[in-house]
Protein backbone atom coordinates (compact mmCIF):
# COMPACT_ATOMS: atom_id res chain seq x y z
CA UNK A 1 0.00 0.00 0.00
CA UNK A 2 1.36 3.44 -0.82
CA UNK A 3 2.20 5.80 1.99
CA UNK A 4 -0.68 8.08 1.00
CA UNK A 5 -3.22 5.25 1.09
CA UNK A 6 -1.93 3.95 4.41
CA UNK A 7 -1.99 7.36 6.11
CA UNK A 8 -5.32 8.32 4.52
CA UNK A 9 -6.87 5.16 5.91
CA UNK A 10 -5.53 5.91 9.39
CA UNK A 11 -6.90 9.43 9.05
CA UNK A 12 -10.29 7.95 8.18
CA UNK A 13 -10.24 5.82 11.33
CA UNK A 14 -9.31 8.87 13.43
CA UNK A 15 -12.10 10.89 11.80
CA UNK A 16 -14.71 8.24 12.57
CA UNK A 17 -13.55 7.88 16.17
CA UNK A 18 -13.69 11.65 16.63
CA UNK A 19 -17.16 11.81 15.10
CA UNK A 20 -18.79 8.97 16.98
CA UNK A 21 -17.31 9.93 20.33
CA UNK A 22 -18.80 13.39 20.13
CA UNK A 23 -22.32 12.47 21.13
CA UNK A 24 -23.94 15.89 20.73
CA UNK A 25 -22.83 16.06 17.12
CA UNK A 26 -23.97 12.51 16.44
CA UNK A 27 -27.41 13.29 17.80
CA UNK A 28 -27.72 16.60 16.01
CA UNK A 29 -26.49 15.56 12.60
CA UNK A 30 -27.65 11.95 12.49
CA UNK A 31 -30.75 11.73 14.66
CA UNK A 32 -32.37 15.02 13.69
CA UNK A 33 -33.42 13.95 10.17
CA UNK A 34 -34.95 10.75 11.61
CA UNK A 35 -36.85 12.73 14.23
CA UNK A 36 -38.15 15.11 11.54
CA UNK A 37 -39.21 12.20 9.37
CA UNK A 38 -41.28 10.70 12.18
CA UNK A 39 -42.67 14.13 13.08
CA UNK A 40 -43.66 15.15 9.54
CA UNK A 41 -45.19 11.76 8.90
CA UNK A 42 -47.30 12.10 12.02
CA UNK A 43 -48.39 15.64 11.08
CA UNK A 44 -49.19 15.27 7.40
CA UNK A 45 -51.48 12.69 5.86
CA UNK A 46 -52.03 13.95 2.32
CA UNK A 47 -51.42 11.85 -0.74
CA UNK A 48 -49.51 13.09 -3.78
CA UNK A 49 -52.08 14.21 -6.40
CA UNK A 50 -52.95 11.53 -8.93
CA UNK A 51 -51.07 8.83 -7.01
CA UNK A 52 -51.40 6.69 -3.90
CA UNK A 53 -48.05 7.91 -2.54
CA UNK A 54 -48.51 9.13 1.06
CA UNK A 55 -46.72 12.14 2.55
CA UNK A 56 -44.62 9.86 4.77
CA UNK A 57 -42.98 8.25 1.75
CA UNK A 58 -42.33 11.62 0.11
CA UNK A 59 -40.72 12.80 3.34
CA UNK A 60 -38.65 9.63 3.55
CA UNK A 61 -37.06 10.49 0.20
CA UNK A 62 -36.73 14.19 1.04
CA UNK A 63 -35.15 13.61 4.42
CA UNK A 64 -32.76 11.04 3.00
CA UNK A 65 -31.39 13.89 0.88
CA UNK A 66 -31.54 16.28 3.84
CA UNK A 67 -29.86 13.69 6.08
CA UNK A 68 -26.99 13.12 3.68
CA UNK A 69 -26.50 16.86 3.31
CA UNK A 70 -26.60 17.28 7.07
CA UNK A 71 -24.06 14.53 7.78
CA UNK A 72 -21.79 15.75 5.02
CA UNK A 73 -22.20 19.45 4.20
CA UNK A 74 -23.14 20.84 7.62
CA UNK A 75 -21.07 18.42 9.63
CA UNK A 76 -17.96 19.01 7.51
CA UNK A 77 -18.23 22.79 7.52
CA UNK A 78 -18.71 22.97 11.29
CA UNK A 79 -16.19 20.27 12.20
CA UNK A 80 -13.44 21.84 10.12
CA UNK A 81 -14.13 25.31 11.51
CA UNK A 82 -13.85 23.87 15.03
CA UNK A 83 -10.74 21.89 14.16
CA UNK A 84 -9.11 24.94 12.63
CA UNK A 85 -9.81 27.13 15.64
CA UNK A 86 -8.52 24.47 18.02
CA UNK A 87 -5.21 24.43 16.17
CA UNK A 88 -5.68 20.92 14.81
CA UNK A 89 -5.22 21.84 11.17
CA UNK A 90 -2.08 23.81 11.92
CA UNK A 91 -0.71 20.86 13.85
CA UNK A 92 -1.41 18.47 10.97
CA UNK A 93 -0.05 20.71 8.25
CA UNK A 94 3.17 21.06 10.25
CA UNK A 95 3.79 17.32 9.98
CA UNK A 96 4.99 15.43 6.90
CA UNK A 97 1.45 14.07 6.41
CA UNK A 98 0.48 14.28 2.71
CA UNK A 99 -2.21 16.98 2.57
CA UNK A 100 -4.44 14.79 0.45
CA UNK A 101 -4.61 12.25 3.30
CA UNK A 102 -6.55 14.76 5.36
CA UNK A 103 -9.22 15.17 2.69
CA UNK A 104 -9.44 11.47 1.93
CA UNK A 105 -9.95 10.92 5.65
CA UNK A 106 -12.82 13.42 5.58
CA UNK A 107 -14.37 11.65 2.59
CA UNK A 108 -14.19 8.33 4.45
CA UNK A 109 -15.96 9.88 7.43
CA UNK A 110 -18.62 11.59 5.37
CA UNK A 111 -19.40 8.53 3.28
CA UNK A 112 -19.54 6.14 6.25
CA UNK A 113 -21.74 8.45 8.30
CA UNK A 114 -24.01 9.22 5.32
CA UNK A 115 -24.46 5.53 4.53
CA UNK A 116 -25.46 4.90 8.15
CA UNK A 117 -27.86 7.85 7.93
CA UNK A 118 -29.43 6.49 4.75
CA UNK A 119 -29.78 3.00 6.23
CA UNK A 120 -31.47 4.53 9.27
CA UNK A 121 -33.93 6.71 7.34
CA UNK A 122 -34.66 4.10 4.70
CA UNK A 123 -35.31 1.47 7.39
CA UNK A 124 -37.78 3.80 9.10
CA UNK A 125 -39.51 4.33 5.75
CA UNK A 126 -39.67 0.62 4.97
CA UNK A 127 -40.72 -0.46 8.46
CA UNK A 128 -43.30 2.21 9.23
CA UNK A 129 -44.36 3.95 6.04
CA UNK A 130 -44.60 1.05 3.56
CA UNK A 131 -41.74 2.28 1.41
CA UNK A 132 -40.95 -0.60 -0.95
CA UNK A 133 -37.47 -2.03 -1.18
CA UNK A 134 -35.99 -1.38 -4.64
CA UNK A 135 -37.33 -4.09 -6.94
CA UNK A 136 -34.42 -4.34 -9.34
CA UNK A 137 -30.61 -4.35 -8.95
CA UNK A 138 -30.64 -1.16 -11.06
CA UNK A 139 -32.66 0.69 -8.46
CA UNK A 140 -30.47 -0.58 -5.65
CA UNK A 141 -27.51 0.71 -7.61
CA UNK A 142 -29.21 4.11 -7.98
CA UNK A 143 -29.59 4.27 -4.21
CA UNK A 144 -25.90 3.43 -3.78
CA UNK A 145 -24.36 5.83 -6.27
CA UNK A 146 -26.65 8.68 -5.31
CA UNK A 147 -25.62 8.24 -1.68
CA UNK A 148 -21.89 7.95 -2.43
CA UNK A 149 -21.70 10.77 -4.95
CA UNK A 150 -24.17 12.95 -3.04
CA UNK A 151 -22.25 12.70 0.22
CA UNK A 152 -18.93 13.32 -1.54
CA UNK A 153 -20.25 16.45 -3.29
CA UNK A 154 -21.97 17.77 -0.19
CA UNK A 155 -18.94 17.03 1.98
CA UNK A 156 -16.67 18.80 -0.46
CA UNK A 157 -18.93 21.86 -0.50
CA UNK A 158 -18.77 21.74 3.30
CA UNK A 159 -14.97 21.89 3.05
CA UNK A 160 -15.30 24.82 0.65
CA UNK A 161 -17.43 26.90 3.04
CA UNK A 162 -15.58 25.85 6.21
CA UNK A 163 -13.38 28.95 5.99
CA UNK A 164 -16.31 31.38 5.82
CA UNK A 165 -17.29 31.44 9.52
CA UNK A 166 -15.06 33.78 11.47
CA UNK A 167 -15.00 31.50 14.48
CA UNK A 168 -15.94 28.00 15.53
CA UNK A 169 -18.74 29.43 17.68
CA UNK A 170 -20.36 31.17 14.76
CA UNK A 171 -19.93 28.23 12.40
CA UNK A 172 -23.21 26.36 13.13
CA UNK A 173 -25.23 29.56 12.66
CA UNK A 174 -23.40 30.67 9.52
CA UNK A 175 -23.72 27.25 7.92
CA UNK A 176 -27.20 26.28 9.09
CA UNK A 177 -29.04 29.41 8.03
CA UNK A 178 -28.42 29.03 4.29
CA UNK A 179 -28.67 25.27 4.61
CA UNK A 180 -32.16 25.38 6.12
CA UNK A 181 -33.30 27.75 3.39
CA UNK A 182 -31.85 25.32 0.88
CA UNK A 183 -33.75 22.45 2.49
CA UNK A 184 -37.04 24.34 2.14
CA UNK A 185 -36.55 25.04 -1.56
CA UNK A 186 -35.10 21.64 -2.43
CA UNK A 187 -37.96 19.35 -1.48
CA UNK A 188 -36.66 18.26 1.92
CA UNK A 189 -39.18 19.94 4.24
CA UNK A 190 -41.86 20.71 1.65
CA UNK A 191 -42.68 18.24 -1.16
CA UNK A 192 -40.96 19.55 -4.27
CA UNK A 193 -44.07 19.47 -6.48
CA UNK A 194 -45.78 21.92 -4.11
CA UNK A 195 -43.22 24.64 -4.87
CA UNK A 196 -43.70 27.08 -7.72
CA UNK A 197 -42.21 26.08 -11.04
CA UNK A 198 -39.82 29.03 -10.91
CA UNK A 199 -38.38 27.92 -7.58
CA UNK A 200 -38.18 24.33 -8.80
CA UNK A 201 -36.17 25.36 -11.85
CA UNK A 202 -33.87 27.49 -9.73
CA UNK A 203 -33.36 24.81 -7.07
CA UNK A 204 -32.55 22.17 -9.63
CA UNK A 205 -29.41 24.14 -10.45
CA UNK A 206 -28.22 23.36 -6.92
CA UNK A 207 -27.11 19.93 -5.76
CA UNK A 208 -29.54 19.36 -2.88
CA UNK A 209 -32.69 19.42 -5.04
CA UNK A 210 -31.03 17.02 -7.46
CA UNK A 211 -30.06 14.74 -4.61
CA UNK A 212 -33.65 14.78 -3.35
CA UNK A 213 -34.93 13.95 -6.83
CA UNK A 214 -32.41 11.14 -6.93
CA UNK A 215 -33.85 9.59 -3.79
CA UNK A 216 -37.41 10.02 -5.06
CA UNK A 217 -36.43 8.22 -8.23
CA UNK A 218 -34.81 5.44 -6.22
CA UNK A 219 -37.52 4.72 -3.67
CA UNK A 220 -40.89 6.12 -4.84
CA UNK A 221 -43.28 4.29 -7.20
CA UNK A 222 -42.99 5.16 -10.89
CA UNK A 223 -46.45 6.74 -10.78
CA UNK A 224 -44.96 9.64 -8.78
CA UNK A 225 -42.74 10.73 -11.66
CA UNK A 226 -45.47 12.73 -13.40
CA UNK A 227 -45.19 15.32 -10.60
CA UNK A 228 -41.60 16.08 -11.47
CA UNK A 229 -40.54 18.83 -13.85
CA UNK A 230 -40.62 17.28 -17.31
CA UNK A 231 -42.88 14.53 -16.01
CA UNK A 232 -40.05 12.06 -15.43
CA UNK A 233 -36.96 11.32 -13.42
CA UNK A 234 -33.69 11.90 -15.17
CA UNK A 235 -30.76 10.08 -13.61
CA UNK A 236 -28.47 11.49 -16.28
CA UNK A 237 -29.40 15.07 -15.31
CA UNK A 238 -28.83 14.25 -11.64
CA UNK A 239 -25.45 12.71 -12.40
CA UNK A 240 -24.44 15.69 -14.54
CA UNK A 241 -25.45 18.19 -11.89
CA UNK A 242 -23.65 16.38 -9.07
CA UNK A 243 -20.49 15.92 -11.13
CA UNK A 244 -20.54 19.62 -12.04
CA UNK A 245 -20.82 20.52 -8.34
CA UNK A 246 -18.00 18.11 -7.56
CA UNK A 247 -15.77 20.15 -9.87
CA UNK A 248 -17.09 23.48 -8.57
CA UNK A 249 -16.60 22.34 -4.98
CA UNK A 250 -13.04 21.26 -5.70
CA UNK A 251 -12.14 24.59 -7.27
CA UNK A 252 -13.85 26.55 -4.48
CA UNK A 253 -11.99 24.49 -1.87
CA UNK A 254 -8.67 25.24 -3.53
CA UNK A 255 -9.31 28.94 -3.20
CA UNK A 256 -11.02 29.11 0.16
CA UNK A 257 -9.56 26.39 2.32
CA UNK A 258 -7.32 27.56 5.12
CA UNK A 259 -5.11 25.44 7.34
CA UNK A 260 -5.24 28.16 9.96
CA UNK A 261 -1.89 29.49 8.86
CA UNK A 262 -1.06 32.45 6.72
CA UNK A 263 -1.14 30.61 3.42
CA UNK A 264 -4.82 30.48 2.69
CA UNK A 265 -4.85 31.03 -1.04
CA UNK A 266 -4.14 27.59 -2.38
CA UNK A 267 -4.05 24.11 -1.06
CA UNK A 268 -0.55 22.91 -1.38
CA UNK A 269 -0.31 19.29 -2.35
CA UNK A 270 3.09 17.79 -1.84
CA UNK A 271 4.28 14.63 -3.45
CA UNK A 272 5.31 12.06 -0.95
CA UNK B 1 25.73 19.82 7.06
CA UNK B 2 26.80 23.20 8.40
CA UNK B 3 27.17 23.98 12.06
CA UNK B 4 24.07 26.10 12.18
CA UNK B 5 20.62 24.56 12.25
CA UNK B 6 19.09 27.98 11.66
CA UNK B 7 20.41 31.07 9.95
CA UNK B 8 18.37 34.25 9.57
CA UNK B 9 19.66 37.40 7.93
CA UNK B 10 18.04 40.73 7.15
CA UNK B 11 14.50 39.44 7.70
CA UNK B 12 11.67 41.87 6.94
CA UNK B 13 7.95 41.30 7.29
CA UNK B 14 5.09 43.74 6.95
CA UNK B 15 1.36 43.33 7.56
CA UNK B 16 -0.13 46.13 5.49
CA UNK B 17 1.66 49.24 6.63
CA UNK B 18 2.83 47.79 9.89
CA UNK B 19 6.41 46.56 9.89
CA UNK B 20 6.61 43.56 12.17
CA UNK B 21 10.15 42.40 11.46
CA UNK B 22 12.81 44.91 10.54
CA UNK B 23 16.19 43.51 9.60
CA UNK B 24 16.06 40.68 12.09
CA UNK B 25 18.93 38.24 12.16
CA UNK B 26 20.38 35.49 14.35
CA UNK B 27 21.64 31.96 14.13
CA UNK B 28 21.18 28.75 16.09
CA UNK B 29 24.07 26.33 16.35
CA UNK B 30 23.18 22.67 15.87
CA UNK B 31 22.66 20.77 19.10
CA UNK B 32 22.09 23.85 21.23
CA UNK B 33 19.02 25.36 22.84
CA UNK B 34 18.18 28.94 22.00
CA UNK B 35 15.50 30.92 23.83
CA UNK B 36 13.77 33.73 21.95
CA UNK B 37 12.51 36.34 24.41
CA UNK B 38 10.71 39.59 23.96
CA UNK B 39 7.60 41.50 24.97
CA UNK B 40 4.23 40.71 23.38
CA UNK B 41 4.05 42.14 19.89
CA UNK B 42 7.84 42.20 19.51
CA UNK B 43 7.75 39.82 16.55
CA UNK B 44 8.68 36.58 18.34
CA UNK B 45 5.78 34.51 17.12
CA UNK B 46 6.04 35.84 13.57
CA UNK B 47 9.74 34.98 13.53
CA UNK B 48 9.26 31.49 14.90
CA UNK B 49 6.33 30.78 12.58
CA UNK B 50 8.47 31.78 9.61
CA UNK B 51 11.15 29.35 10.78
CA UNK B 52 8.56 26.60 11.27
CA UNK B 53 7.34 27.05 7.71
CA UNK B 54 3.93 28.49 8.61
CA UNK B 55 4.44 32.04 7.40
CA UNK B 56 5.85 33.89 4.45
CA UNK B 57 8.21 36.85 4.68
CA UNK B 58 8.94 39.87 2.52
CA UNK B 59 12.70 39.89 2.23
CA UNK B 60 15.77 38.42 3.85
CA UNK B 61 17.48 35.04 3.95
CA UNK B 62 16.07 32.21 6.06
CA UNK B 63 17.75 28.83 6.18
CA UNK B 64 16.44 26.09 8.47
CA UNK B 65 18.16 22.68 8.37
CA UNK B 66 19.75 23.74 5.11
CA UNK B 67 16.46 24.57 3.39
CA UNK B 68 14.15 27.49 2.76
CA UNK B 69 11.17 26.80 5.08
CA UNK B 70 8.83 28.56 2.65
CA UNK B 71 9.52 25.95 -0.01
CA UNK B 72 10.59 22.89 1.93
CA UNK B 73 8.51 19.75 1.54
CA UNK B 74 7.60 16.74 3.65
CA UNK B 75 11.21 15.56 3.77
CA UNK B 76 12.11 18.72 5.67
CA UNK B 77 9.03 18.53 7.88
CA UNK B 78 10.13 15.05 8.96
CA UNK B 79 13.32 16.53 10.38
CA UNK B 80 11.80 19.25 12.51
CA UNK B 81 9.11 19.11 15.16
CA UNK B 82 6.74 21.82 16.31
CA UNK B 83 5.00 22.19 19.65
CA UNK B 84 2.35 24.83 19.08
CA UNK B 85 0.91 27.21 21.59
CA UNK B 86 -2.54 26.54 22.97
CA UNK B 87 -3.80 23.78 20.68
CA UNK B 88 -7.02 22.20 21.96
CA UNK B 89 -7.77 19.68 19.22
CA UNK B 90 -7.81 15.86 19.44
CA UNK B 91 -10.03 15.95 22.54
CA UNK B 92 -11.97 12.81 21.65
CA UNK B 93 -8.89 10.66 21.07
CA UNK B 94 -7.05 8.69 23.70
CA UNK B 95 -3.43 9.59 24.36
CA UNK B 96 -2.12 6.39 22.79
CA UNK B 97 -4.34 6.74 19.70
CA UNK B 98 -3.10 10.26 19.05
CA UNK B 99 0.56 9.35 19.50
CA UNK B 100 0.17 6.27 17.31
CA UNK B 101 -1.39 8.28 14.50
CA UNK B 102 1.31 10.93 14.50
CA UNK B 103 4.04 8.30 14.80
CA UNK B 104 2.75 6.74 11.57
CA UNK B 105 3.63 9.96 9.71
CA UNK B 106 7.37 9.58 10.26
CA UNK B 107 9.93 7.09 8.96
CA UNK B 108 11.71 6.46 12.26
CA UNK B 109 9.40 7.45 15.11
CA UNK B 110 9.64 6.78 18.82
CA UNK B 111 7.72 3.75 19.93
CA UNK B 112 4.46 5.31 21.17
CA UNK B 113 4.52 3.47 24.49
CA UNK B 114 8.09 4.47 25.20
CA UNK B 115 7.48 8.09 24.27
CA UNK B 116 4.37 8.32 26.44
CA UNK B 117 6.40 7.06 29.35
CA UNK B 118 9.16 9.55 28.57
CA UNK B 119 6.77 12.50 28.77
CA UNK B 120 5.30 11.14 31.99
CA UNK B 121 1.86 10.14 30.76
CA UNK B 122 2.04 6.37 31.36
CA UNK B 123 -0.90 6.49 33.70
CA UNK B 124 -3.05 8.48 31.26
CA UNK B 125 -2.25 6.38 28.21
CA UNK B 126 -5.84 5.28 27.62
CA UNK B 127 -7.54 8.45 28.76
CA UNK B 128 -9.33 10.70 26.32
CA UNK B 129 -7.26 13.82 25.79
CA UNK B 130 -10.14 16.12 26.75
CA UNK B 131 -10.05 14.62 30.27
CA UNK B 132 -6.41 15.57 30.86
CA UNK B 133 -5.20 18.49 32.95
CA UNK B 134 -3.59 21.47 31.24
CA UNK B 135 -0.12 20.22 32.09
CA UNK B 136 -0.85 16.71 30.82
CA UNK B 137 -2.27 18.11 27.60
CA UNK B 138 0.91 20.04 27.06
CA UNK B 139 2.85 16.80 27.46
CA UNK B 140 0.74 15.29 24.72
CA UNK B 141 1.64 18.30 22.55
CA UNK B 142 5.30 17.72 23.28
CA UNK B 143 5.00 14.00 22.55
CA UNK B 144 3.36 14.76 19.19
CA UNK B 145 6.05 17.34 18.44
CA UNK B 146 8.96 14.99 19.09
CA UNK B 147 7.45 11.66 17.97
CA UNK B 148 9.36 11.75 14.67
CA UNK B 149 12.73 12.19 16.47
CA UNK B 150 13.30 15.66 14.99
CA UNK B 151 16.76 17.16 14.66
CA UNK B 152 15.22 20.52 15.41
CA UNK B 153 12.36 21.19 17.80
CA UNK B 154 10.32 24.39 18.16
CA UNK B 155 8.68 24.93 21.53
CA UNK B 156 6.26 27.84 21.72
CA UNK B 157 5.65 28.87 25.35
CA UNK B 158 5.60 25.24 26.41
CA UNK B 159 5.04 25.65 30.16
CA UNK B 160 2.42 28.39 30.32
CA UNK B 161 -0.05 27.39 33.03
CA UNK B 162 2.18 24.74 34.63
CA UNK B 163 2.60 24.45 38.37
CA UNK B 164 6.23 24.67 39.57
CA UNK B 165 6.63 20.91 39.89
CA UNK B 166 5.27 20.21 36.42
CA UNK B 167 7.60 22.88 35.06
CA UNK B 168 10.65 21.24 36.65
CA UNK B 169 9.65 17.86 35.21
CA UNK B 170 9.19 19.46 31.83
CA UNK B 171 12.63 21.02 32.01
CA UNK B 172 14.11 17.59 32.67
CA UNK B 173 12.39 16.28 29.58
CA UNK B 174 13.86 19.09 27.49
CA UNK B 175 17.29 18.49 29.01
CA UNK B 176 17.11 14.85 27.98
CA UNK B 177 16.20 15.86 24.42
CA UNK B 178 19.16 18.24 24.44
CA UNK B 179 21.47 15.47 25.59
CA UNK B 180 20.31 13.34 22.67
CA UNK B 181 21.50 16.12 20.34
CA UNK B 182 18.21 17.83 19.45
CA UNK B 183 18.47 21.49 18.53
CA UNK B 184 15.78 23.43 20.37
CA UNK B 185 14.22 26.83 19.74
CA UNK B 186 12.18 27.93 22.72
CA UNK B 187 9.97 30.97 23.09
CA UNK B 188 8.91 31.78 26.61
CA UNK B 189 7.87 34.53 28.96
CA UNK B 190 9.61 32.87 31.89
CA UNK B 191 13.11 34.17 32.31
CA UNK B 192 14.05 31.44 34.78
CA UNK B 193 13.04 28.88 32.15
CA UNK B 194 15.24 30.52 29.54
CA UNK B 195 18.09 30.65 32.05
CA UNK B 196 17.69 27.00 32.99
CA UNK B 197 17.41 25.59 29.48
CA UNK B 198 19.03 27.90 26.97
CA UNK B 199 22.63 27.98 25.82
CA UNK B 200 21.90 31.24 24.11
CA UNK B 201 19.25 33.89 24.53
CA UNK B 202 18.00 36.08 21.69
CA UNK B 203 15.99 39.11 22.75
CA UNK B 204 13.63 40.48 20.13
CA UNK B 205 12.02 43.89 20.40
CA UNK B 206 10.26 45.94 17.73
CA UNK B 207 11.03 43.43 15.06
CA UNK B 208 14.77 43.13 15.50
CA UNK B 209 17.28 41.39 17.73
CA UNK B 210 18.34 43.81 20.45
CA UNK B 211 20.69 41.45 22.22
CA UNK B 212 21.95 37.91 22.00
CA UNK B 213 24.31 35.98 24.16
CA UNK B 214 24.69 33.40 26.90
CA UNK B 215 22.09 33.79 29.65
CA UNK B 216 24.71 35.02 32.13
CA UNK B 217 25.97 37.65 29.66
CA UNK B 218 22.61 39.18 28.82
CA UNK B 219 22.30 42.79 29.96
CA UNK B 220 25.68 42.88 31.68
CA UNK B 221 28.21 45.47 30.80
CA UNK B 222 31.51 44.12 32.08
CA UNK B 223 30.90 42.55 35.45
CA UNK B 224 27.97 44.86 36.08
CA UNK B 225 26.75 46.47 39.26
CA UNK B 226 25.96 44.27 42.21
CA UNK B 227 24.96 44.68 45.82
CA UNK B 228 27.15 43.52 48.73
CA UNK B 229 25.21 42.99 51.93
CA UNK B 230 26.30 41.98 55.44
CA UNK B 231 25.50 42.54 59.11
CA UNK B 232 27.65 44.58 61.52
CA UNK B 233 28.29 43.22 64.99
CA UNK B 234 25.79 45.83 66.20
CA UNK B 235 23.16 43.97 64.10
CA UNK B 236 22.92 46.83 61.63
CA UNK B 237 22.34 45.68 58.03
CA UNK B 238 24.74 47.21 55.48
CA UNK B 239 24.16 47.31 51.73
CA UNK B 240 26.73 48.68 49.32
CA UNK B 241 26.10 49.04 45.60
CA UNK B 242 29.35 48.51 43.71
CA UNK B 243 31.00 47.20 40.59
CA UNK B 244 33.98 45.98 42.68
CA UNK B 245 32.54 43.70 45.37
CA UNK B 246 35.90 42.11 46.24
CA UNK B 247 37.39 45.48 47.18
CA UNK B 248 34.41 46.39 49.34
CA UNK B 249 34.61 43.11 51.23
CA UNK B 250 38.40 43.28 51.58
CA UNK B 251 38.23 46.83 52.95
CA UNK B 252 35.57 45.90 55.53
CA UNK B 253 37.47 42.76 56.55
CA UNK B 254 40.71 44.72 56.96
CA UNK B 255 38.90 47.34 59.05
CA UNK B 256 37.18 44.92 61.47
CA UNK B 257 39.43 41.86 61.24
CA UNK B 258 36.33 39.72 61.64
CA UNK B 259 34.19 37.45 59.43
CA UNK B 260 31.39 39.43 57.83
CA UNK B 261 28.16 38.03 59.22
CA UNK B 262 25.45 37.15 56.68
CA UNK B 263 27.66 38.16 53.76
CA UNK B 264 25.86 38.14 50.39
CA UNK B 265 26.75 39.35 46.93
CA UNK B 266 23.57 39.97 44.96
CA UNK B 267 23.70 40.26 41.22
CA UNK B 268 20.66 41.37 39.22
CA UNK B 269 18.72 38.36 37.98
CA UNK B 270 18.24 37.74 34.27
CA UNK B 271 14.73 39.04 34.70
CA UNK B 272 15.93 42.34 36.20
CA UNK B 273 18.57 42.73 33.51
CA UNK B 274 16.05 41.88 30.81
CA UNK B 275 13.55 44.43 32.08
CA UNK B 276 16.27 47.06 32.37
CA UNK B 277 17.34 46.33 28.82
CA UNK B 278 13.81 46.75 27.49
CA UNK B 279 13.31 49.93 29.53
CA UNK B 280 16.46 51.31 27.93
CA UNK B 281 14.87 50.67 24.54
CA UNK B 282 11.98 53.01 25.20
Amino acid sequence: MSILARIALRRGVIELKEFFRERDAVIFTAALPAVLLVLFSALFHFKAPGTAVPAAQIYTAGLMAGGVASTSFVSMAVAIAVEREAGGLKRLVGTPMPRAAYFIGKVIRVVVVSVIEIVLLFSIGVLFYHVKLPSTPGRWWSLVWITLLGSAVMGELGVAVSSLPRSARSAPAVVNLPFIVLEFISGVFIPFFMLSKGIQHFSLLLPLAQLAEGYRSAILPATFAHLEIGGRWSEAAILENLLAWLVIGFILSLYTFSWGTERRRLLRYHRQ
Amino acid sequence: MGDNAIEVEGLFKRYGKKTVLANLGFSVESGTCVAVLGPNGAGKTTTVEILEGYRTWDSGRVCVLGEDPGRAGPGWRRRRGVVLQGASDLGELRVLEAVEFFAALYPDPWSPGELIEMVGLSRAVNQPIRALSGGQRRRVDVALGVVGRPELLFLDEPTTGFDPEARRQFWELIESLKRSGTTIVLTTHYLDEAEALADKIVIVNRGRVVMEGKPEEIGRSGDGACVVRWRRSSGEQVEVQTTEPSSVIAAEFTRTGRELAGLEILRPSLEERYLRLLAGEE
